[in-house]
């Protein structure tokens, strides 16, 4: 793992503390898609997961004057991620895990010409993100974390404050909750020997 | 082969998170075990599942939004630091004219209070002592009598001691004249005496006001 003093992340931030918004903004677009899609796999809500991804660079912006650079700032930046979700969470109860893609952020990806294939692949990713949403919260985050963001295990165990093991064991039980969730699909059901 | 299974392994060899020497291993224990196996093939169709999943974009100039944000929150930061600024200078001017209003009706005279500068003294007037009536001096006439002549007076003889000074000769008054003068005298003491009284009396009233006023 590099080093976080080589981190050039870390040099942006040092120039966000003395108010360089220049730098602000590199660092926002650099960032802003994997924030996002964090937190809109941990939410199931696009629109909830971009109002919260906007918190969440406020954050950054206002905590830059006391910010150390004691580890990676991706890993500082996603303990916030972390914080702005828990907090979602206290504060709404239970979130929303209706996909609405007409409001807010937009699906990326390779429009399909037939409707009907664009449907059924629309289908299916209702219910993937269903079945991410509906697993346990200490489950579904170190998922996300690493699927959805491609954090390691041992930046997740920071971000998360948990230890290597207690990582491993979770997101392991998270792919397996996840197979069981989604084996009434197609790949699940003709599942071969390698 | 009998070693156990690889279970969170499995995830860890899926997401290459095995050094050299822990992959060799399960490697070899893939081979020789089925479960493992074909657990393994599952998480990989759900890893290749998940892959599938389509990532979303931000909203167009999300990046300016979060500046124009900040720059919103800092303005509010200002106006209200602004605004307590001003409460507080306000809450200080009051403050101090409530203390000036206090300290000026402190020392303000109302009507019909007697003002006393500094603590006021008790005086105690010692009466003079009353000054004694001027003797009476009536002449009274005797009946009308033929006196004898009064002897002449002989000669002193002459010595080294030089003779006192001649002095002027006292005006001779009748009797009348003395009395009236010596009735004059009476009645100027007795006005004069009367007249102190009355101003010590006076004193000794205001005295005693100011002691009820003090009590």
């Amino acid at each position: 793992m590099e080093r976080f003093e080589q981190d050039p992340d870390v040099g942006l931030m040092q120039r966000v503390a003395k108010e360089d918004r220049a730098a602000f903004e590199e660092l926002v677009l650099k960032y802003q898609k994997k924030v996002i899609n964090t937190i809109y796999r941990y939410t199931g809500n696009p629109g909830v997961a971009e109002e919260l991804t906007q918190d969440v660079f406020v954050r950054v912006y206002r905590a830059a004057k006391n910010y150390r650079p004691e580890a990676r700032f991706s890993t500082w930046l996603f303990t916030i991620v972390r914080n702005v979700c828990a907090n979602y969470r206290t504060r709404e109860g239970k979130y929303d895990r209706q996909m609405d893609s007409e409001a807010g952020p937009q699906l990326a990806g390779p429009a399909q010409h037939n409707p009907e294939s664009d449907y059924q692949r629309k289908e299916v990713q209702q219910k993937i993100q269903q079945a991410i949403a509906e697993l346990p919260e200490s489950l579904r985050m170190p998922l996300v974390l690493n699927h959805f963001s491609q954090m390691q295990y041992e930046e997740i165990a920071r971000v998360l404050n948990l230890s290597l093991a207690a990582v491993k064991v979770r997101i392991h039980r998270a792919r397996l909750a996840l197979v069981e969730k989604l084996s009434a699909l197609n790949p699940y059901a003709e599942a071969t020997d390698d | 082969m009998n070693t156990p299974h690889l279970e969170e392994g499995l995830s860890a060899y899926l997401s290459g998170e095995l050094d050299a020497s822990e992959r060799k291993l399960a490697e070899a224990h893939l081979r020789e075990c089925r479960e493992c196996s074909e657990r393994l093939s599952q998480l990989r169709k759900l890893h290749d599942l998940l892959s599938t999943q389509t990532e979303i974009e931000p909203s167009q100039g999300f990046a300016k939004r979060v500046i124009s944000r900040i720059d919103a929150d800092q303005n509010v930061v200002r106006f209200r630091t602004k605004r307590i600024l001003g409460w507080a200078l306000e809450a200080a001017a009051v403050i101090l004219f409530v203390l000036f209003l206090a300290r000026y009706d402190r020392y303000a005279v109302k009507p019909g209070e007697i003002v006393h500068q500094t603590p006021p003294r008790v005086i105690k007037k010692v009466a003079p002592p009353s000054p004694k009536p001027a003797p009476k001096v009536i002449v009274k006439q005797a009946p009308h009598q033929i006196k004898p002549p009064l002897p002449q007076p002989i000669p002193a003889p002459q010595s080294a001691v030089a003779p006192a000074p001649e002095q002027p000769a006292q005006p001779q008054l009748s009797a009348e004249d003395a009395e009236m003068i010596a009735n004059l005298d009476e009645l100027e003491n007795m006005d004069v005496i009367r007249d102190y009284d009355n101003v010590q009396n006076m004193d000794v009233a205001l005295i005693q006001s100011e002691e009820e006023h003090i009590r």
